[in-house]
């Protein structure tokens, strides 16, 4: 059962790596193994990484503007095994949008984190009115917005990697593999497929309900339309008659 | 384990296959010692500096190391 789980977090990092190479170009001149997807597998845990077999330590990926270097995306992420051994499942996972080392926007992950949203975004920015806001009523904040978690969506409907390359690509205008966007859409049609699953078996009851309400409505409808349709034929009739 | 294999080119882009290797203890306890000697920081130290939000970008990628090398150790 280990075996298959290994294997299986092996296929998500091969899925990481083809979704990075078909949206994100290499940068002319480094060794593209520093931008290999790493699975290091300890037991049932694994540690998915940016070029550490090659560097022997987390890397970053070059974001470039007309092929020179001008910001990082740091990626790490974490699977266990799911609640049955049989799913590697992501406990944590960190994305950063970096300069110099120093992040500008991070997106993190840690599903068993309690004391602030399991996702959310840190912005790494300054705004008065927010630190203001923050130090006069939170006595216990150091009122730095990038320590703010902007919650989104919980573990099931978080944002996925590919729509943080998306706001790469698409408003921070990085350099783009040619069909980056289909890769894009396409591995978030699968992502949200993935998790829709998840979400049943989370919830099978709630998800059997919300299907048999959505087929009685649908069979409700087949028979309603007809009805309704000889009612305003009726009225209609009445109506040219000049009854009613 | 797999190796890295380069499979092509395309537009200029190299396109990498994904590696899974086995993790070693020892190589993992020298990863965390390479990322605390990088900083110059006992592992307190730099725990201390993270939670009192005062680490550099280079200590947050330190504490990034040993945080990894602790999860996988702890498996």
């Amino acid at each position: 059962m280990a075996f298959d789980l290994a294997a299986a977090a092996g296929e998500f990092g091969e899925e990481l790596q083809q979704l990075l190479d078909a949206v994100l170009p290499y940068e002319e001149g480094v060794d593209p193994e520093l931008r290999q997807v790493t699975v290091t597998a300890s037991g049932l845990a694994f540690a998915v990484e940016i070029g550490t077999a090659k560097a022997k330590e987390a890397k970053a990926i070059s974001l470039l503007h007309k092929g020179n270097k001008v910001a990082e995306l740091f990626i790490q992420i974490r699977l266990v095994a799911d609640s049955v051994d049989r799913y590697p499942a992501v406990a944590k996972s960190k994305f950063e949008l970096r300069v110099n080392r120093h992040p500008l926007l991070r997106l993190d992950f840690d599903r068993s984190m309690h004391s602030a949203p399991g996702c959310h975004w840190n912005i790494h920015a300054e705004r008065c009115a927010i630190t203001n806001l923050l130090v006069r009523h939170n006595p216990d904040h150091s009122g730095e917005l990038s320590k703010l978690h902007l919650p989104v969506g919980g573990a099931r409907m978080r944002p996925c990697l590919e729509d943080l390359l998306q706001l790469l690509v698409e408003e921070f205008r990085f350099d783009a593999m040619p069909g980056a966007r289909q890769a894009i859409e396409d591995g978030r049609v699968k992502w949200r497929r993935q998790q829709l699953a998840s979400m049943v078996r989370d919830d099978p009851e709630e998800a059997a309900a919300s299907c048999a309400m959505s087929l009685a409505t649908k069979s409700c409808r087949r028979l309603l339309v007809p009805l309704v349709s000889d009612s305003i034929d009726c009225d209609a009739g009445k109506a040219a008659n000049g009854s009613g | 384990m797999r190796h890295p294999v380069c499979i092509g080119r395309n537009d200029g882009g190299e396109h990498m296959d994904a590696i899974v290797i086995k993790a070693d203890p020892a190589e993992l306890r020298a990863r965390r010692e390479r990322a605390l000697s990088s900083v110059r920081l006992t592992e307190e130290q730099l725990r201390a500096r993270i939670e009192a939000g005062t680490a550099t970008p280079e200590e947050r990628d330190a504490w990034q190391e040993v945080d990894t090398v602790a999860f996988l150790l702890g498996a």
